[in-house]
């Protein structure tokens, strides 16, 4: 390579020959020994029943934006503050209520996906029970089959 | 005619997000109608340094207008830019592959395959690529490119870092008298840290007990990688001396170069690795890995090893903190190297590249 002015293989041919003569080994443990709790790292990353059925709660109940929240302070805090409340209320006004369409819209996506995933879940089982007895059926029909051909023959 | 940027995620303090910045000024220079349009914006950056897209709105573009791609993840631009009806060029900064994320979520595999399937998707609808290095090159050959490709260095304003470094960071780690080895990027698995952190414990338990480790980088998207990595130095005993910086600032980059012995660089997938050109402007011997891009970015400077033995990797890191000859000559080669990353030198490359292939479309 271009900017080569070191002779690498002679450096690490040294190094080897070092290691063997002072009996020098390798005593570090494999990485792939470590092992970790991811549920602890990262949380979100472990389906919890609970974790979800929480924060649906709060979806529920905290969707909607709330403009006229308390005013803090003193009485001449709070006069000012309502003052400026009450000229800006035709821009924030709008803003507050494009915000909640979203969260509204946003929440009920959500909402519904969970009510899909339920309905899938239970339907599942169903449709696996219905495929045992579709086959059952089949192997019921032959043999009914058989006997009727025999019973012919009789 | 425009010559507009566009990139999925622009990101701060990102390689990809520096570069395109980077390009931004050139295009400015050289006099082009320019701007960079991107689906997501880092909120750390303002507003006003790009577009937003929304959704499958592309930017407008006439048919002589050029659109260059930036294409380092997976993004629905990845099959949105085919709807472009102008001149393409991609700058292929490379996707990590999925065998680097076994154990990190499905999350971070999907946006890996993901990546991969955009890669594939823009076979034949890209005019003309630019590769950060010659593996990015063989890369995109290899994914069936036949578009012609040259190969340019990303943009590094090396004047930004003559900067002054963190004085608290260097006063904190660099007048103690230890050896310093570095690293710096991501914490993320293709970097391989627990292949730096083995051959530190090595060498801090049997050749120099007055030594540091300092990985600079954050761990966002990683914490598990992240967890696992300190469990491992704290096993092997040298959780004490091994500092995890997480996301810093770019004045204690700076710092930490400044007072590094050795940069050691274990990584088995990158498209370029900045941290390489970063060290050699800080005059820190390297030693690293011969794997993907690295020994183009290297280009014969550095100390390029292919063994990952701790034991052999800290005899190493002792040779080179002690020989002093030895030092200077892999400075001496990264200094020449360092030279091909000049800013006006890549400026030049990448001026040149454009305006051929402007040329071209034009005849």
């Amino acid at each position: 390579m271009a900017n080569s002015n070191i002779d690498m293989n002679t450096i690490m041919s040294e190094i080897r020959a070092e290691i063997e003569e002072k009996q020098l080994t390798n005593d570090i443990i494999s990485f792939d020994t470590i092992e970790i709790d991811n549920s602890e790292i990262q949380p979100e990353m472990v389906y919890s029943e609970q974790s979800l059925k929480d924060s649906l709660g709060y979806i529920i109940t905290h969707r909607m934006v709330n403009q006229n929240f308390g005013i803090p302070g003193n009485k001449l805090v709070r006069t000012f503050r309502k003052i400026i409340r009450r000229l800006t209320v035709y821009h924030v006004g709008h803003l507050f209520n494009q915000q909640n369409d979203y969260n509204f819209h946003l929440s009920n996506v959500v909402l519904q996906l969970n009510n899909y995933n339920q309905e899938l879940s239970e339907r599942i089982p169903l449709e696996e029970r219905l495929d045992i007895l579709e086959r059952e059926n089949k192997v019921l029909k032959t043999r009914l089959a058989e006997l009727e051909r025999k019973a012919e023959k009789l | 005619m425009k010559v507009i940027q566009m990139i999925p995620t622009l990101a701060l303090g990102d390689a990809v997000g520096n570069d395109t910045f980077a390009l931004k000024k050139v295009l400015m220079d050289l006099g082009y109608e320019t701007s960079i349009h991107t689906h997501v914006l880092d909120s750390r950056l303002p507003d006003s340094c790009c577009e937003i897209i929304i959704g499958n709105q592309m930017p407008e573009v006439d048919e002589d207008d050029v659109v260059i791609y930036h294409m380092s993840t997976e993004s629905r631009l990845n099959f949105d830019l085919e709807t472009m009806n102008c001149r393409k060029i991609m700058i292929y900064h490379n996707i990590t592959p999925v065998e680097f994320m076994k154990d990190c979520s499905y999350t971070i595999q999907k946006h890996s395959i993901a990546g991969y399937a955009g890669l594939k998707n823009l076979v034949g609808k890209i005019d003309y690529c630019l590769a950060d290095s010659e593996f990015n090159k063989q890369d995109l050959i290899k994914y069936g490119y036949t578009c012609p490709i040259d190969v340019r260095p990303i943009l590094i304003p090396l004047d930004d870092y003559k900067k002054k470094p963190d004085s608290k960071t260097i006063k904190t780690y660099g007048s103690d008298g230890f050896t310093n080895i570095l690293f710096v990027g991501r914490i993320a698995p293709n970097k391989k840290h627990e292949d730096i952190i083995a051959a530190f414990a090595y060498y801090n338990k049997n050749v120099n007990s007055k030594s540091r480790l300092i990985l600079a980088g954050s761990n966002s998207g990683f914490e598990n990688y992240d967890a696992k990595l300190k469990k491992y130095a704290e096993t092997l005993g040298v959780m004490d001396n091994v500092i995890f910086t997480g996301h810093i600032s770019f004045k204690e980059i700076l710092a930490f170069y400044s007072i590094a012995s050795v940069f050691l660089c274990m990584s088995e997938h990158e498209g370029f690795c900045v941290p390489l050109a970063e060290a050699m402007f800080f005059k820190v011997p390297i030693i690293a890995y011969d794997a993907c891009a690295i020994p183009y970015t290297l280009d014969g400077s550095g100390a390029l090893i292919d063994s990952k033995n701790p034991v052999e990797v800290a005899l190493l890191i002792d040779r080179i903190v002690k020989d002093e000859e030895l030092r200077n000559k892999i400075i001496e080669g990264q200094n020449r190297r360092l030279e091909d990353f000049q800013y006006e030198k890549v400026k030049e490359l990448f001026a040149g590249y454009l305006k051929d292939f402007i040329n071209k479309g034009k005849a």
